[in-house]
């Protein structure tokens, strides 16, 4: 067939290029963790640690700890803090694996903006790469390494994305949310903080920053955390201690569902409607429990919980802070108009929550 | 009264052609003497008559092309029953075995195909009397199955023809005889149900038999490379069998069958590309399982072909692509290996193309030990060596598994060279490259046409205009 | 109505929906894009039926025989060059925008001719089948790769990250009044049909393209633009929408297949889309290729019995397919499309006016 002569001929032809962008898996390393901290030398930089993970030979079993490298910079701006890094190594750095960015908390308040910026306009780091706060520092935090880490999957990242952990007080926000939620009108970015213990072995991550336009970032407690995690993304797990009348009660709720709408009057926002579902099981008690009272034990638990919902709600909304996106509600409730949202930021501040809390308890566990 | 003419018999051998002497010589017809003179030396050319008082008959033949016993049984046991040449020749006249007398070199050419010559009086007939030796039905080595008929066809042709009849009982059925040209002259012959084939097929392939000129063409292999209309095509568009079951499905849905006299094998045409990953073996399987490895096939055939490609492009272009865990698996095992992926690639994967190639000719005696030698070689020492990264050698032995699940060895060995020109692509351009050359595998094959029929279309089942060929069989 | 009509609907609606389309929808997010869609949509389903029932006037002949048959070499020989050009130029932009989007997102190092020269060397080959392979290729490569990417699009619908709010607040720009652009940009993607022009000889049309094929089309229709418009919003938030230079590319990187080996699914996204749009870039240049060949043939330029004039012509689309993405930046590719896109009804006007003419000389 003269196609295939000519696709031959062409192909022999083509063997005298070099193939561009071949670049072989042993010249290239992954990063698979990105910390920014303040500079500690000059103020208004920034440092910049890249955790590289080394591949490790199978044959080499005596090795079987984890070997990574870091490197370590400071510079004006990360584009150019990272063109440096590239010449710390001999070999391409990959950022296409770069799973956990963390950035100081102290960095927060104005910056994210440009970080953002930075990290989204590059095609090469992944969008789901899960983002976080860091609470001291941010390359302490990456060079912390836990007993058992194969080098094959860093521990920051399974605590996100309920890969490994599960907890309802970790929150994993993505890369795009962050960037989503941040320049959209109504609704205010979130970052779980991750910390590490005194001596450096162990981390943790409990507790969430909201970040706002303006203003400081707000840390919300574990308890908070909790709550947020259970209401905003139907996390299962979130536990509740009722202590009334001398009945200690520990209960674990399996599922939360929360609906909201906004009572609008006149065109005017006038408050906030929160409709809470959860269920799930009993799991401490420190008398006997009868099956006939579940009635009352719920009716107690919803009493409770919608204390504490609605001190979270008030608590978040003193600092004129939007995490759960009720602006953004509000926006969709009516034809685009050019001053929709101005009506909606005065009137924030003001607005009651109703809360109403339906708590369906399934059973008392194995003992009554 | 009977009178034995008892000759003195001068027997001379001039050029191994007994000359029986004497007074019978002046009435040896001139024919077989003109024959005999065409014929060079040779050891097994005979020449006699046969004489019962005044009745002479001469009969020529090829000692080694026909049948000894039969040839006394039909002609010389009643030729010396008959009362004269009248009645011996109205018995020659009734023999089924008679055929059309021929003149010049086809005369020539029957007596090497073992017709015996006899001369009565002044008239010549041709009786056909050979002898095939190698007549004997075989079973099938090529397309084992577990089921089903284990005899395949034998390499004499009027066997073959025997076995097709009375496995296809349609009163349809014709066979068709082209003689080839060249130094084979051979015939061949093609098969078709008339009721179900495609005129235009048909049409084709014997246009394509007519223009065949080549010098000798001694077995359907041959003479399926000829058809195939230019020298330098990678995917075969007939298919060689030797299952006589197969022969009927592919007559019942309308193929047209070539064979060869002296090729045990038979070429099936026109052949589309789906034909060649369907086995014997689904029509005797329930529906199900016919289905998963029919599935099985296909995703057997996809990963021989793209795993080696795909090795490159994701060591050597994007590493981004899988999951961390596992690039970091395959960087690990690549430490230590010394030169680009590419080159380990084509490395390895020639050196399972010299184990399966050496595994063919292999006699028994050493096989046990060259297979040991095979996998201690390529397994373990080339990776203690560094010379090649262990999950190179699992993708080696991935696709040398795979591309023998595909039925038709012939489409096997195809995608084999194919996989070649697919890395080369991908080395040079990457992941596009990867899937653009797939893409124009996939158009070349899309673009080809068996003897009219496009070669890989989506044939659906309901659309009755559109479908010529059943994709079974 | 034969079903290579509809792969072919299909193939510019899948090639579409991540390309330059939604990139110049997002950048009028604010601006009235909703009602454009809508009009556009009702302006691209009846013109694809106008065309193809003008085409049942005409069985078995390509365009370029109808026109010549009854008009004279003047009035032809311009409305063909204009085609012809036409068609190339679309089988270009889509060319250009793939590579550029595959240089952005998969390979950084490669250089744009690289990957041009990848593309031009397979096509090239493709230019030389014959047409009904053509249409059998289309038939495989869609029933290969559609239903893995329904299965993607539907994943992307079900993310539970997916924010419907955002969806509601785009949808709340509905009264804002249309602007051409978009409208053009939104009705481009039903142009799919009109590569009937030289199709037309292999393709059997059986019945009048009547109501069901609108309600098909129309569903069709609907599904991606709302998909092409929308979930990206979901996905990036209404604010930053208008900057994002491939808006479904970072939609689909925003994705997570926490159990499969690519993790990421821009990577499949790409690879899939890819592959349809190099059949939509085979599709174009073979009724571009056909165009010219049926205005210059050259009888002068024989060579062993082959006539070469093909040879030169695919040589030219090369030729010009090289230079022009080491001249082109991506700014520049915006609005060359966006250019093309709005002298679309042109297009649909100079086709639809030269079969009404050729059906009246005809005297069908």
């Amino acid at each position: 067939m003269a196609y295939f002569k000519y696709l031959i001929m062409l192909l022999v032809v083509l063997s005298f290029l070099t193939g561009c962008g071949f670049k072989d898996i042993d010249n290239r390393v992954f990063v698979t963790g990105i910390g920014i901290d303040p500079s500690e030398k000059d103020d208004g930089k920034y440092k910049i640690t890249l955790k590289l993970a080394i591949p490790v030979s199978i044959k080499e079993k005596s090795n079987t700890s984890s070997s990574y490298q870091f490197l370590v910079h400071e510079g004006d701006n990360i584009g150019e803090i990272m063109q440096i890094l590239e010449t710390h190594t001999d070999k391409v750095l990959e950022l296409g694996h770069a799973k956990v960015i963390l950035i100081n908390e102290s960095l927060l308040k104005d910056n994210l903006k440009d970080f953002m910026d930075y990290l989204f306009r590059r095609g090469d780091i992944q969008s789901i790469a899960y983002i976080g706060a860091a609470k001291e520092s941010a390359e302490d935090i990456l060079r912390t390494l836990p007993q058992g880490e194969s080098v094959v999957a860093s521990p920051l990242t399974k605590f996100f994305g309920n890969t490994g952990n599960d907890s309802p007080y970790v929150v994993s926000v993505y890369l795009y949310e962050i960037r989503r939620d941040f320049h959209s009108k109504g609704i205010d970015a979130i970052l779980p903080i991750v910390e590490a213990n005194k001596a450096g072995t162990q981390l943790i991550v409990n507790k969430l920053i909201i970040v706002g336009d303006k203003g400081n970032p707000l840390e919300l407690t574990s308890s908070y955390t909790q709550a947020f995690n259970a209401l905003r993304n139907s996390a299962a797990g979130y536990t509740y201690k009722l202590d009334t009348d001398g009945l200690k009660l520990i209960l674990t709720m399996t599922s939360t569902k929360m609906k909201y709408t906004i009572i609008k009057d006149n065109g005017q926002p006038v408050s906030i409607k929160i409709d809470v579902k959860m269920s799930g099981v009993i799991d401490q008690s420190n008398k006997t429990l009868l099956i006939d009272n579940i009635d009352e034990y719920n009716k107690l638990a919803a009493k409770e919980i919608k204390k504490e919902f609605k001190e979270m709600f008030t608590f978040i909304q003193e600092k004129d802070l939007d995490p759960f996106g009720f602006g953004l509600r509000y926006r969709t409730m009516q034809l685009h108009q050019k001053d929709t949202f101005k009506k909606w930021n005065n009137a924030y501040r003001e607005l009651p929550f109703d809360v109403t809390v339906h708590v369906n308890l399934r059973n008392t566990g194995t003992i009554d | 009264m009977l009178t034995v003419n008892l000759i003195v018999f001068k027997i001379y051998f001039s050029g191994g052609v007994y000359y029986l002497d004497g007074m019978v010589n002046s009435n040896f017809p001139p024919l077989m003497i003109e024959l005999s003179e065409k014929f060079p030396p040779s050891n097994d050319v005979c020449f006699k008559p046969l004489q019962i008082e005044d009745n002479t008959v001469f009969i020529f033949y090829l000692k080694s092309a026909i049948d000894g016993a039969k040839l006394h049984d039909m002609l010389i046991k009643p030729f010396f029953e008959m009362k004269s040449n009248q009645s011996f020749t109205f018995y020659i006249e009734s023999l089924p075995n008679l055929t059309n007398m021929q003149y010049g070199e086809e005369l020539l050419i029957e007596i090497t195909k073992g017709y015996v010559l006899l001369a009565i009086n002044d008239a010549f007939y041709l009786i056909d009397i050979k002898l095939v030796n190698s007549m004997a039905l075989q079973q099938t080595i090529i397309e084992p199955t577990v089921y089903g008929p284990q005899t395949a066809l034998s390499e004499d042709i009027e066997k073959n023809l025997n076995i097709i009849r009375h496995r296809y009982h349609e009163p349809t059925l014709k066979f068709d005889t082209h003689a080839l040209k060249g130094k084979s002259h051979k015939s061949v012959i093609i098969m078709y149900d008339e009721k179900t084939v495609k005129q235009s097929v048909l049409q084709n392939i014997i246009e394509k038999i007519e223009n065949l000129d080549s010098p000798l063409i001694q077995s359907t292999g041959e003479l399926q490379l000829h058809l195939n209309g230019s020298k330098f095509s990678l995917f075969p568009i007939t298919i060689l069998t030797e299952r006589p079951d197969r022969i009927s499905y592919n007559l019942a849905a309308g193929k047209v069958i070539i064979m060869l006299n002296g090729s045990p094998q038979a070429i099936i045409a026109p052949v589309v590309f789906f034909d060649f990953m369907v086995s014997m073996e689904d029509n005797y399987h329930t529906f199900w399982i016919t289905t998963f490895t029919l599935i099985l096939r296909y995703i057997g055939l996809f990963i021989c072909f793209v795993l080696p490609a795909m090795y490159v492009a994701i060591t050597s272009f994007t590493p981004d692509i899988p999951r961390t865990e596992l690039a970091l698996t395959v960087a690990g095992s690549r430490v230590g290996v010394p030169y680009p992926s590419f080159i380990e690639v084509i490395f390895m994967l020639i050196f399972m193309e010299f184990l399966t190639e050496a595994s063919i000719r292999l006699p028994k005696a050493i096989s046990a030990t060259a297979t040991t030698v095979g996998g201690l070689i390529l397994g373990t020492a080339i990776t203690e060596a560094t010379l090649a990264s262990n999950i190179m050698i699992i993708i080696v032995s991935a696709v040398a598994i795979t591309s023998f699940v595909i039925p038709i060895s012939e489409m096997s060995f195809s995608i084999r060279i194919c996989r070649y020109l697919l890395v080369i692509y991908t080395t040079l351009f990457g992941m596009i490259g990867l899937i653009l050359g797939s893409l124009g595998l996939l158009m070349y094959l899309v673009n080809k046409r068996s003897f009219g029929v496009p070669y890989l279309k989506m044939y659906w089942q309901g659309d009755r205009k559109e479908i010529e060929v059943r994709s079974k069989g | 109505m034969s079903r290579y009509i509809y792969y072919f609907i299909l193939v510019t609606l899948v090639t579409n929906l991540i390309a330059s389309v939604p990139r110049i929808l997002m950048r009028d997010s604010d601006d009235g894009v909703i009602q454009s869609m809508i009009l556009a949509m009702f302006f691209g389903v009846s013109l694809t039926i106008i065309v193809i029932n003008l085409f049942r006037y005409f069985p078995n002949m390509t365009l370029p025989e109808i026109l010549k048959k009854s008009t004279s070499k003047w009035f032809y020989f311009p409305v063909l060059l204009y085609f012809a050009c036409s068609w190339y130029a679309a089988g270009l932009i889509t060319l250009t925008t793939y590579v550029l989007m595959f240089n952005t997102f998969l390979s950084f190092e490669t250089s744009m001719i690289f990957t041009t020269l990848a593309f031009l060397l397979i096509i090239s080959f493709g230019l030389l089948i014959k047409a009904k392979s053509v249409l059998y290729m289309t038939e495989v490569v869609l029933i290969m790769f559609l239903p893995v990417i329904l299965f993607l699009i539907i994943k992307i619908y079900t993310d539970p990250k997916l924010d419907w709010d955002f969806v509601k607040v785009a949808m709340t720009y509905i009264n804002v009044f249309p602007s051409y652009k978009t409208f053009s940009a939104s009705s481009y993607i039903f142009i799919g049909a009109v590569n009937i022009v030289i199709f037309n000889k292999y393709i059997k049309i059986k019945k009048k393209a009547g109501i069901k094929q609108i309600a098909i089309i129309s569903l069709m229709g609907i599904f991606t633009l709302f998909t092409t418009y929308f979930i990206p919003i979901g996905f990036n938030g209404f604010e930053q929408i208008e900057n994002l230079t491939f808006p479904w590319i970072t939609t689909s990187d925003s994705v997570r297949m926490k159990y499969s080996i690519i993790e990421r699914v821009t990577f499949i996204f790409v690879i899939l889309f890819t592959g349809v749009a190099f059949i939509s870039l085979l599709i174009h240049w073979y009724v571009s290729l056909k165009l010219f060949e049926s205005i210059f043939h050259f009888k002068k330029l024989q060579w062993k019995n082959k006539n070469l004039s093909s040879y030169l012509i695919i040589l030219l689309f090369n030729l010009i397919a090289v230079f022009l993405p080491r001249q082109i930046n991506e700014f520049e590719l915006l609005k060359v499309s966006k250019l093309f896109y709005n002298l679309l009804p042109i297009f649909y006007g100079v086709l639809i006016v030269s079969l009404l003419i050729a059906k009246r000389r005809l005297k069908l």
